[in-house]
């Protein structure tokens, strides 16, 4: 079999898989971590809805580094336990 | 639809905005993405009570007067200033202040954000999105009161994403059954950690509002809610607590955005980083901000003179350059807060307690630009800091300009 590593698609699962991800039990939505973004990644619509483009997010972990609340996290093998 | 201003956001910047612009007979709308004002809090409730009189605000039921405000340092040196200061309920506060816009006339939609925003010719024009339908609007102005995370500034091309270095990360709960004083607000510095301190800011008998915040710099492992649970178990103040809920947030520690007003639209409040960079607090700014915006828009567009919104930007400076007094404190305290943030964590820590000891024999605010200059360890980074940064350098040039002047007029 021809392994198809490096394409787009296998780089978009990837980045589906490993994304950002919210832990919507710690978020408070305070709103910190979209003004931190130099990407735009992450918006705000209101108090129980945080979205997360992560086709974009190029896992830079600013946001991860300022949530205050701990909420944010970048999945990895290690942290999705596969 | 057709409104003459557009207020972007529910808190004080904006509430205060669509009072004064419905105040004088303007068609004010106010747009809130939430499905409730206030909630869920942000902030650590402090109020500082000359801002109130100033602002003319009257103290309400849900107000906590305190009369000494405690300062205490890393190394445990405590001063006490006599400054009286509200502790609110900022849910209610702000329900309040948008009752009162309402009241005047102001048309208010919850649940309601800003989805776009459009240039057409040399304006600004908004697309809401209210109950998954998009809703076009063409008013003359748009003021953007939409917190820290500004939306409108995004939408509308202007890059204003906060370094990690000019974001205070704050975690902060509001607490019941805790052993405290009433009268007394308390901020104690932190060790070890580059710059931020912890509150405890008395509501009320037994509740609190107990946060830690700090400038998320230096790569810091520990996230500031880990050490404020780990407060809460341990301090004999306030063990057995029980959090009622969580009040964290963001908080813009840098200058004000270089321009406050871009073609149509006006940035208020946290959305122009107008909070104060150690002490965080924010909200007199927001609303001076937001009444001084609402102002000029009115004075705009009731004259038809679109050029005239200019003036947003002197008038803030006129109104923070007197007795107000948050511009050059937000200058001299960037200053300083950089200064302490780039110095070795030891060397960081004696010129803190030297700070303290010079506002202990004065009886004044410790974080002060012109003691400060005095202390031989700081003095060169602070001039450092000035140097590198081009605005710095221009405020720095005009005070000293200022100070000459006076000294000039004084001998002749």
């Amino acid at each position: 079999m021809v392994k198809t590593l490096g394409t787009n698609r296998t780089k978009e699962l990837f980045m589906k898989k490993y994304g950002l991800k919210v832990d919507l039990l710690k978020c408070v939505f305070c709103g910190g971590c979209v003004s931190v973004c130099p990407h735009n990644v992450i918006s705000l619509y209101d108090e129980t809805k945080l979205e997360i483009n992560n086709d974009i997010c190029k896992h830079c972990n600013i946001c991860t580094t300022f949530c205050p609340m701990d909420a944010l996290r970048i999945a990895t093998e290690v942290t999705e336990g596969e | 639809m057709n409104y003459n201003i557009v207020v972007v956001g529910g808190g004080p910047a904006g509430a205060m905005a669509a009072k004064t612009a419905a105040s004088k007979g303007l068609k004010t709308l106010l747009i809130e993405k939430r499905s409730s004002i206030g909630d869920p809090v942000r902030c650590g409730e402090g109020l500082s009570y000359n801002a109130c009189e100033k602002l003319n605000i009257r103290p309400k039921e849900y107000f906590n007067k305190t009369d000494f405000f405690d300062l205490i340092s890393p190394g445990g040196k405590v001063i006490r200033l006599k400054t009286p200061n509200y502790i609110i309920d900022r849910k209610l506060f702000d329900q309040d202040l948008v009752t009162e816009a309402e009241d005047k006339g102001a048309e208010v939609w919850l649940k309601a954000r800003a989805a776009s925003i459009e240039k057409k010719g040399a304006t600004f024009r908004i697309n809401i999105e209210k109950d998954k339908k998009l809703i076009e609007v063409n008013p003359e102005v748009i003021i953007a009161a939409d917190g820290v995370e500004s939306t409108v500034a995004r939408m509308a091309g202007i890059p204003i994403s906060l370094k990690l270095e000019d974001i205070g990360s704050s975690a902060a709960a509001v607490v019941e059954g805790v052993n405290i004083e009433r009268n007394v607000m308390i901020e104690s510095f932190l060790k070890d950690i580059p710059f931020g301190y912890s509150w405890i800011f008395p509501k009320s008998e037994n509740i609190a509002n107990i946060g830690v915040g700090w400038i998320t710099k230096n790569g810091i492992k520990l996230k500031p809610v880990d050490l404020l649970h780990s407060f809460l178990k341990n301090s004999k103040y306030l063990k057995g607590g029980r959090i009622k809920y969580y009040t964290s947030g963001g908080v813009p520690a840098t200058l004000k955005i270089e321009n406050l007003v871009y073609r149509n639209i006006l940035f208020t409040g946290d959305a122009a980083h107008l909070s104060n960079p150690v002490g965080g607090d924010g909200v007199p700014q927001a609303m001076l901000s937001g009444k001084l915006a609402a102002e000029v828009s009115a004075e705009s567009i009731l004259q038809e003179k679109p050029m005239i919104l200019k003036k947003y930007e002197l008038e803030w400076e006129k109104a923070t350059l007197g007795e107000f007094c948050f511009r050059d404190a937000q200058y001299a305290l960037y200053i300083l807060q950089n200064a302490l943030l780039t110095m070795p964590i030891l060397r960081k820590e004696e010129a803190i307690e030297e700070l303290w000891s010079m506002a202990q024999k004065n009886g004044q605010y410790p974080f002060d630009l012109i003691s400060a200059i005095k202390i031989d360890k700081l003095r060169p980074k602070l001039f450092e800091v000035i140097m590198k940064n081009k605005r710095l350098r221009n405020w720095a040039a005009k005070q000293m300009l200022h100070l000459t002047i006076k000294k000039f007029k004084s001998i002749y």
